[in-house]
């Protein structure tokens, strides 16, 4: 018996240990607290997970108060821009308000109404948001699976043991080290790396006061725009779209609408200027007229904007990284329209 | 509970070590430790049916006793009885939705219209198992092949035994019970091939047979959009599924058993190495199908009454256990192919070919006239598979249909190359490991290098670790 169980505990010991490993490693940077989350990481990582830490890491310091909450869609939508706009008309006259981006990989309305929640319990009142939806936004009613969409348990209020389980599994996940050890080695992208390795030549760079985030793809495209857009369209990432009007069906039903309702009530008791922005995307696919019907009902006409569908944002491709994501100016654009003219 | 999950990875050591250390000099406590561990793997999932199964037990208990001790008229009543017990346990959670669907469909035709009450309740787990341990027990004291049990604890043991209570093998009181009534002695190697079992079939499960369903589930709810070639490795890929989540099933009960000191039957001899029908059943579950010969197969009359009789008994236990699986005609027509893939080779006696050793037991390769009995049997259980896997009837014709590929005019040569390479990714370190393993399918040979032989374990483990999903079931457990 004795013979066995130290057998046992040998092999079982240093097994363990050899996968302990991948939590020193630490590829997704979630089991300690990092300065800087995006310096020379070209590995997918849980974006509201290191939104969640630069927010802990700023929220007292500056009082955090206006937040943009939205899918990596949202992503171009910029703080500073965002402080320009309110500022310049007047709507923050003390100059007092301070911003923050919370993004989170595909994050849709489940997600977005334990974030908002989340954000009542942290700050002190909450006086601006934007939340950047579109139609994918509606289809999640229920925390999605995965490391890269499980949200920090401080916001989930799941258990911390799956949070740090669904990384570790990650981390030691055979096409995970398969793709990360290629890599490694050759610096080369290959196909089967899509879902781990960051395809580009340039890292993200991160604001870590404001939680915005910039592509490294802006840096390749103020080098060589033409050979960038060149290789997009070997790719067939821009497809040919349809000439036809496609409009999305209803999305919001009666589960989305107990959850809108339940933003609405936090978003209610905080007094907040709510800004909902239907994200412009490629597909040129309109949101469901019902939909907004009832969006406006809910946030007031003048504060949801839809941009879906085929108009001057969606048609130029230029105007795009790739088919789901818009660029910077785009949102800049967007953000002058949606706060009315100067 | 689930074999391939966390709780399970922390419940084991604690059982195994409050059972070796703390109770190791009692059997009795021993015992009841196995009991209670078995009641608790079990109520995990589900402690309401917990009292359906304390029920089933104490019934056949009873029955046993009633069985030994009356005459040979009233003890045929009891039989008769524990057998009502059981199958109307069976029918009301399993069968009764089916048959009140079906008569309501039958007398539709005849133009009555009716509306049968259809039970919204779950199907307990493990129920088809613990049922025929109960019938078994009953039937073996009837035809004096077995003592009924005093001790309760002991009994209940035998028909709740955490390793197989879900999904088997189907034990025999004559070989289990005395195991439970005798003192177990703590033996390294057997402990050894305990863990070896246990990780080889958690290898199966979790690695091979999870990694296939997505191919498999993909394939099956969307088999009208893809062409043939997709749709034959759909099939394909279910047949190594189906074996690597059952066998898994089986290998890690096993071992879990030997952990424990008992030894069950086995349930698999590596099926897919048969060169004919009757040969695969001879190593596919093999604990159901000798259930099947020895309760209804031989008191049928077996083959003793000529041919015609055979024929019958035979088309009755492979429609039978067709039916056991599930209540969908799917099931009824997946054992009615088999049935039609045996009958022919009992007809022109050749069934007991193959009966002893394996395929190339002393040799290393098998011949081209044996590797092509293999492929041929092999497509045949195939085909079958493809009934058992569609949702309907009809979902398995079409399927059927669309796998010529003069009648599918898809085209979707992207996945089907994709699920190809998965196919071949999954199924051939499962066929080679068990090529490997295939001369005794309880004694897991592992190379005499000690560094080989680690590092193959710690390979196994890691990929075990690394895909383990713990939402995945097993697919036997609902039937």
């Amino acid at each position: 018996m004795k013979k066995f169980l130290k057998n046992v505990f040998i092999i079982i010991s240093i097994f363990v240990l050899t996968l302990s490993l991948a939590v020193i490693w630490d590829p997704f940077r979630v089991f300690r607290v990092y300065k800087e989350y995006y310096n020379e990481n070209y590995i997918e990582s849980n974006r509201e997970n290191i939104c969640y830490n630069l927010f802990i890491k700023n929220k007292e310091k500056t009082k955090i108060n206006s937040i943009i909450i939205g899918s990596s869609r949202s992503k171009a939508f910029k703080t500073e821009n965002w402080k320009n706009i309110i500022e310049s008309r007047s709507l923050d006259k003390n100059k007092k308000n301070r911003y923050f981006h919370f993004d989170g990989s595909g994050l849709g309305l489940y997600r977005a109404n334990k974030l908002i929640h989340y954000l009542d319990k942290e700050v002190d009142s909450i006086k601006n948001i934007i939340l950047v939806v579109d139609t994918d936004f509606f289809n999640e009613i229920e925390a999605p699976k995965g490391h890269l969409f499980i949200q920090p348990t401080a916001i989930s209020n799941e258990s911390s043991f799956s949070f740090y389980k669904s990384f570790f599994l990650a981390s030691i996940d055979p096409s995970f080290l398969i793709s990360n050890l290629i890599f490694s080695i050759t610096k080369k992208h290959y196909g089967f790396m899509k879902d781990h390795i960051i395809k580009s030549d340039y890292f993200s760079i991160s604001n870590n006061e404001t939680g915005d985030n910039y592509y490294g793809y802006d840096q390749e495209i103020s080098i060589d725009s033409v050979g960038f857009y060149k290789k997009l369209d070997e790719r067939n990432v821009f497809y040919t779209r349809t000439t036809d009007t496609i409009v999305s069906p209803t999305l919001i039903k009666e589960e989305q609408k107990k959850i809108i309702g339940d933003i609405k009530s936090v978003l209610e008791n905080n007094k907040t200027n709510i800004r909902v922005i239907v994200s412009p995307l490629y597909n040129q696919k309109y949101f469901n007229k019902e939909d907004l019907r009832y969006l406006r009902e809910v946030f007031g006409t003048k504060n949801v904007h839809d941009f879906s569908g085929k108009n001057v944002f969606t048609n130029n491709i230029q105007n795009y990284y790739e088919r789901s994501h818009f660029k910077p100016y785009i949102a800049t654009k967007i953000l002058e329209k949606t706060y009315g003219p100067l | 509970m689930l074999f391939n999950s966390l709780e399970f990875l922390l419940f084991l050591p604690i059982v195994f070590i409050l059972y070796w250390f703390l109770f190791n000099k009692n059997l009795k406590w021993q015992n009841a430790l196995i009991l209670s561990a078995s009641y608790i793997f079990y109520g995990w999932w589900s402690y309401k049916f917990l009292l359906l199964l304390l029920l089933s037990t104490c019934l056949d208990y009873f029955y046993g006793f009633a069985v030994a001790q009356t005459n040979r008229k009233k003890s045929k009543v009891f039989v008769t009885l524990s057998v009502i017990n059981n199958l109307g346990i069976l029918g009301v959670f399993k069968y009764y939705n089916f048959f009140a669907t079906e008569f309501k469909h039958v007398f539709s035709l005849i133009g009555i219209e009716t509306n049968p009450v259809l039970l919204q309740v779950a199907l307990p787990i493990g129920i088809s198992f613990y049922t025929f341990h109960g019938m078994s027990y009953v039937f073996d004291i009837y035809r004096g092949r077995q003592k009924p049990v005093k001790n309760i604890i002991d009994y209940a043991v035998f028909v709740s035994f955490f390793p197989l209570l879900v999904a088997g093998p189907i034990e025999r009181a004559n070989h289990l019970l005395p195991q439970v009534q005798q003192k177990r002695v703590f033996n390294y190697n057997q402990a050894l091939q305990g863990c070896r079992l246990i990780l080889w079939g958690m290898f199966k499960k979790v690695v091979i047979a999870d990694g296939l369903a997505g191919i498999v589930n993909d394939t099956f709810s969307n088999y009208s959009s893809y062409d043939s070639m997709a749709l034959l490795i759909g099939a394909l890929s279910f047949s190594i599924q189906i074996y690597g989540d059952f066998s898994g099933y089986s290998d890690i009960a096993l071992g879990t058993s030997k952990l424990f000191g008992f030894e069950l039957l086995s349930n698999f001899r590596f099926p897919y190495f048969s060169r004919n029908s009757a040969e695969f059943w001879r190593r596919w579950h093999i604990s159901l199908s000798s259930w099947f010969k020895d309760y209804l197969y031989i008191p049928l009359g077996g083959s003793k009454h000529g041919k015609l009789m055979a024929v019958r008994n035979t088309m009755i236990i492979f429609i039978v256990s067709g039916f056991w699986h599930g209540a969908k005609w799917n099931f009824i027509i997946w054992g009615f192919i088999h049935a039609c893939g045996f009958l022919p080779l009992l007809l022109l006696n050749r069934n007991r070919l193959h009966v002893s050793t394996v395929v190339a037991h002393d040799e290393k390769y098998p011949t081209l006239k044996e590797l092509s009995q293999i492929i041929v049997t092999f497509m045949f259980v195939t085909f079958a598979w493809i009934f058992f896997r569609a949702n309907t009837l009809y979902e398995a014709g079409e399927y059927i249909k669309l796998l010529n590929p003069f009648y599918n005019t898809n085209n979707t040569i992207d996945t089907t190359l994709k699920n190809t390479l998965l196919f071949l990714l999954y199924s051939i370190p499962l066929l080679l490991g068990d090529w490997y393993l295939r001369r005794d399918e309880r004694v897991l040979r592992v190379p005499k290098n000690r560094v080989i032989r680690y590092l193959i374990y710690f390979i196994l483990a890691y990929l075990c670790v690394a895909m383990m999903n713990d939402k995945s079931t097993f697919i036997y457990f609902q039937f």
